[in-house]
């Protein structure tokens, strides 16, 4: 197969064919995610929204990825860092795979089951299981010839099940039984039920089958699976991927059934927000309550891992970066950093000037002047500091005190002042309002790159595709291969103008969340542009009281048809595409949640791309602005 | 599997054409039973207007469709298009007899299977010699069980089944303009066409894929193309076009989808004329079969057709997995619904009537007999 163009489009796992170019686009910072203590023998529930790794890290347990690193073992760079890391979680040891994971997915035709209305609930929830039970045998079958490099199913014969006594089998099955026969039997069923959905007569009561219970765990548990006469040892680790695809009824049968069942084989579920119910969503912690090992992905990615996340999105790209065609780049960061220093050179009279007059004349400000002029640097810090500076003094203004306070502001007070933790936010807001002013790049460079990822992986790969699409074109005609600030800017800008455009066909209710997250975006800006920057950076969120929040989740049941109901819809859908994320606060002795916007659609209303800055809003506001949306001013940037 | 498919020779007619042979066929005691949806769609009574001006008053009886799409909104233009229709079709029904198929109570069961029990038998065509399936207005997971199960009954029918015919509108530029709003999260296989497809214990096998392309759905085709899951995808594109470089445009348009992540390959684009669905039919037809032999050593392989362009080219699939699904097993037809549609500038009724050719695809019955299946 001739390399990608441009390895950055290749998304999602199923859509990468070779086990050897998987592995080698894996970064293995993504295993972090995972529980410490082997995960692999343990109930797991993944979630994301699309697009944050699920299905890549339960493909990784398979076994054509695990044979294939095991063969690499240290001797490719590309993929040392995952074997090692999994040589350590135990996944691998000198022989190979130590575990045989079945991945499964429940997008196929469980759904259809539930519009079988000829039948009762109770009948259709058995014929579930009895499918389940089929497809899981039939997944762990395919597993084993994998791991043993069999043809699947034409080497069955190869593969013997034995199961001590007491074991329950699946209805219909007879043990003990050869894989040939239970491959047989799963067949059989699968057809049965196949048949059953596509009547175009109605299903007759002897097509579906039934179950009363998940027991292909209990038999993939207890079973020892022998392979040539030899013991296969490797226990099944069973993965099920898209649990969001079966009806809600169906998840709450087989999701929870599965997570609190005792003993059997070790299953690992992946599902996105959107099988969550409101209650779930809206209200922060309200998942975490629960005796089942839970990894949201962007959660974990969020707050103090956010650095991690960095690490990781840059490897990503990195290897991604180096699977492109004659690729003479070595890291995907060095393409796209630098600062425009001759830009911030050219306005720095200006700025000066402007801090001048921000000072009024009041000599009490003369030191912190004269300290920050005197300041060695680049252009651009210089630039920075005095902008910095102004933001201070504008803050200083603002309090009623100064024409009676007896602090000396010289240099030394504000050196204290810089040494505080809020330095850098005041930093950050002045860097923010400088590109606002002087019409410079803000969103540029490896570090706003991976921020406006909104910790999802797709998402980052799609911003930094677009990057890596222009990068490749300069290669091409022999151009300098790096971007500029402003090039990487108008590149993202398009970008984040086109995930708009898309919103309203590609998400439910999705003309209203536009006018929702375009009231939270004005409103933020609104905030964030006062001249004492006094939420510095920036404000990205809006908080709700936690009362409030749990009077929108519950709304859908308790006041179907109201307008707080048609909110908690709104506000769940973009929960589930990761539109909004919603993290716990507390502040003025109340707890809030707040919902903060997705980090691309802060370069809509140029606010800057930290988490931390939020401000309140009643519900009824919130309402009112999915509504009829605010009147808005496009920023001039986004006129593309 | 017959080298020839079922529907090789064909009987297609369009505009005035298909309005002389209407005329003709009511001068020769025609009895019809015309099935048509309540929508938006501009187009919806071209067809009851064009049987009524051959001289079907009288001869005609109208089953007007109802169905209600769970969840759907629809934006002002299209509830006006809609108000608008109905006053239309109010007109022309006065004349007839009319008796409305209700699809529109949710239940347990799926719009697809409403559609299909819909019509259990043809008792209540029993007079009729000619059974008009208007698809205008109506969307796939409705004219797709419907269609299949008439053409089910039609040939079980013994000696002097009904003949079945389909009509849909050619006007590449109004389906262009009409966009879906809030596409669902995921797609699903379209009734009965999903049974075989999903099979774990045939998961092993290659997948094919064929979408037939139109303008404006590439969240539509993502997310098809997640549940496909497809090894290798030919694209259909359109051509020869009424816009001859619209296949140039589509593959502009899809290019960062079907060939930078999901990794298409070029030569594998088939070519299918835009304004003939036999055409269409034919084209995949042939691919589908190709494939099929082509990895036989491997067991043979699993093929998904899905249209996200116009009802003309929907129908060109739907006759290619009616007849595939009956003679190879693993055929699926994937399809993806959306919570509403909206017309991207207003269109009048009339502007939609005088831009539009109505095309006539007769798909069974007597011009059919004694043809291989």
């Amino acid at each position: 197969l001739r390399p990608p163009r441009n390895p950055f489009r290749l998304r999602a796992a199923e859509h990468i064919e070779s086990d050897a170019t998987f592995v080698s686009l894996f970064a293995p910072g993504m295993l972090d995610a995972l529980p410490d203590d082997e995960p692999q023998s343990r109930r797991l529930l993944i979630r994301s929204a699309a697009g944050g790794g699920k299905t890549s890290l339960l493909r990784l347990f398979t076994p054509g990825p695990l044979q294939t690193l095991h063969v690499l073992g240290n001797r490719e760079e590309t993929t040392t860092e995952l074997y090692k890391a999994l040589r350590r979680r135990q996944v691998l040891d000198e022989s190979g795979p130590t575990v045989a994971g079945a991945q499964l997915s429940l997008a196929r035709n469980y759904a259809a089951l539930d519009e079988l209305s000829d039948f009762e609930s109770g009948q259709r929830d058995r014929a579930l299981l009895a499918l389940l039970n089929a497809r899981t045998v039939l997944a762990a079958l395919r597993a084993r010839c994998d791991l043993h490099s069999l043809r699947f199913p034409e080497e069955l014969s190869d593969i013997v099940l034995s199961t001590p006594n007491g074991v329950t089998a699946p209805a219909g099955l007879t043990m003990p039984c050869s894989a040939d026969e239970l491959y047989e039997w799963a067949r059989a069923l699968e057809e049965s039920v196949a048949v059953a959905i596509d009547s175009l007569g109605g299903a007759a009561a002897e097509q579906l089958p039934g179950d009363d219970e998940l027991s292909s765990l209990d038999l993939l548990g207890a079973g020892d699976f022998e392979v040539a006469g030899s013991p296969s040892p490797a226990p099944t680790l069973i993965l099920l991927d898209d649990a969001h695809r079966l009806t809600q009824r169906q998840r709450s049968v087989v999701v929870e059934s599965l997570l609190v069942k005792r003993g059997g084989a070790p299953v690992w579920v992946a599902e996105r927000y959107e099988a969550l119910a409101p209650e779930e969503l809206l209200v922060a912690g309200a998942r975490e309550d629960r005796d089942v090992a839970r990894v949201d992905l962007e959660d974990h990615w969020r707050g103090s891992r956010s650095k991690a996340f960095q690490r990781l999105a840059l490897n990503v790209a990195d290897r991604r970066t180096a699977l492109a065609p004659d690729s003479a780049l070595g890291s995907f960061a060095a393409a796209i950093e630098s600062h425009d220093d001759a830009a911030y050179a050219a306005i720095f009279d200006e700025v000066r000037t402007r801090l001048e007059q921000a000072a009024e004349g009041r000599h009490e400000f003369s030191g912190w002047i004269e300290s920050q002029l005197d300041h060695h640097g680049t252009a651009r810090e210089r630039t920075v500091g005095l902008r910095t500076l102004e933001i201070r003094i504008a803050r200083e203004l603002a309090g009623s005190q100064l024409a009676f306070d007896v602090w000396i502001r010289d240099e030394e007070a504000l050196e204290q002042l810089e040494k505080r933790p809020e330095a850098s936010s005041i930093r950050r807001a002045a860097e923010l309002l400088l590109a606002r002013d002087f019409d410079l790049p803000y969103y540029y460079g490896a570090e706003q790159l991976t921020l406006l990822a909104s910790s999802n992986i797709d998402q980052f790969l799609m911003f930094a595709g677009d990057l890596f699409e222009e990068i490749a074109g300069a290669e091409v005609l022999r151009q300098p291969r790096t971007l500029s600030p402003m090039r990487q800017e108008l590149l993202i800008n398009r970008a984040v103008k086109s995930m708009w455009d898309r919103l309203p066909t590609s998400v439910g209710y999705g003309r209203a969340l536009q006018n929702l997250l375009d009231g939270i975006g004005q409103y933020a800006a609104e905030r964030t542009y006062l001249p004492n920057a006094p939420y510095a950076p920036g404000v990205t969120g809006i908080g709700i009281p936690l009362a409030d929040s749990k009077q929108l989740a519950n709304a859908r049941l308790e006041q179907p048809g109201s307008w707080q109901a048609r909110l908690a819809s709104l506000v769940s859908s973009a929960l589930a595409h990761n539109l909004l994320s919603v993290q716990p606060s507390e502040a003025k002795g109340q707890r809030w949640n707040v919902l903060y916007l997705n980090r691309a659609l802060c370069v809509r209303y140029r606010l800057p791309l930290q988490y931390g800055g939020w401000q309140p809003a009643r519900l009824s506001t919130l309402y009112e602005w999915s509504e009829s949306g605010r009147v808005r001013q496009v920023p001039q940037a986004l006129a593309l | 599997m017959t080298e020839e498919g079922r529907w090789e020779t064909y009987v297609l007619l369009r505009g005035e054409e298909l309005q002389r042979y209407w005329t003709t066929r009511f001068s020769n005691g025609a009895q019809v039973a015309l099935l048509l949806g309540r929508g938006f769609d501009p187009r919806m009574c071209l067809g009851i207007e064009l049987l009524r001006a051959a001289g079907g008053d009288g001869a005609m009886l109208v089953f007007p469709i109802d169905f209600h799409l769970e969840g759907t909104t629809g934006d002002e233009l299209t509830q006006r298009l809609a108000e608008e229709n109905e006053k239309r079709f109010t007109e022309h029904v006065a004349e007839s007899t009319a008796e409305s198929i209700d699809l529109a109570d949710p239940g347990e069961s799926s719009l697809a299977r409403r559609a299909a029990r819909a019509v259990p038998n043809l008792e209540r065509f029993s007079a009729t010699t000619d059974i008009v399936v208007d698809i205008n207005a109506l969307p796939r997971p409705v004219f797709f069980p419907l269609i299949t199960k008439l053409l089910k009954l039609v040939e079980a029918a013994g000696d002097s089944p009904p003949n079945l015919h389909i009509f849909a509108g050619d006007s590449a530029w109004l389906d262009a303009l009409i966009v879906a709003e809030g596409v669902d999260e995921t797609a699903s296989f379209l009734f009965p066409y999903s049974g075989a497809f999903s099979v774990e214990a045939t998961a092993h096998l290659p997948r094919v894929w064929m979408p037939v392309l139109g303008e404006g759905t590439a969240a539509q085709l993502q997310r098809i193309s997640d549940l496909v899951g497809a090894d290798e995808i030919c694209p259909v594109l359109p051509f020869p076009a009424s816009d001859p470089r619209r296949g140039d445009k589509l593959f502009e348009e899809y290019r960062p989808i079907l060939f930078d992540q999901l990794r298409a390959d070029s030569g594998a684009i088939i070519f299918a004329a835009e304004s003939n669905p036999f055409q269409v039919y034919r084209q995949i037809r042939q691919s589908a079969i190709e494939y099929s032999r082509a990895l036989q050593p491997l067991g043979g392989c699993k093929t998904a057709f899905s249209v996200l362009a116009s009802k003309l080219a929907s129908i060109g699939v739907l006759l290619v997995a009616y007849e595939l699904a009956d003679v190879v097993e693993n055929v699926g037809v994937a399809d993806i619904g959306a919570q509403g549609h909206r017309l991207q500038r207003p269109v009048s009724l009339d502007e939609a009537a005088e831009r539009t050719e109505l095309v006539g695809a007769t798909v069974a019955g007597e011009s059919y007999r004694g043809a291989g299946s």
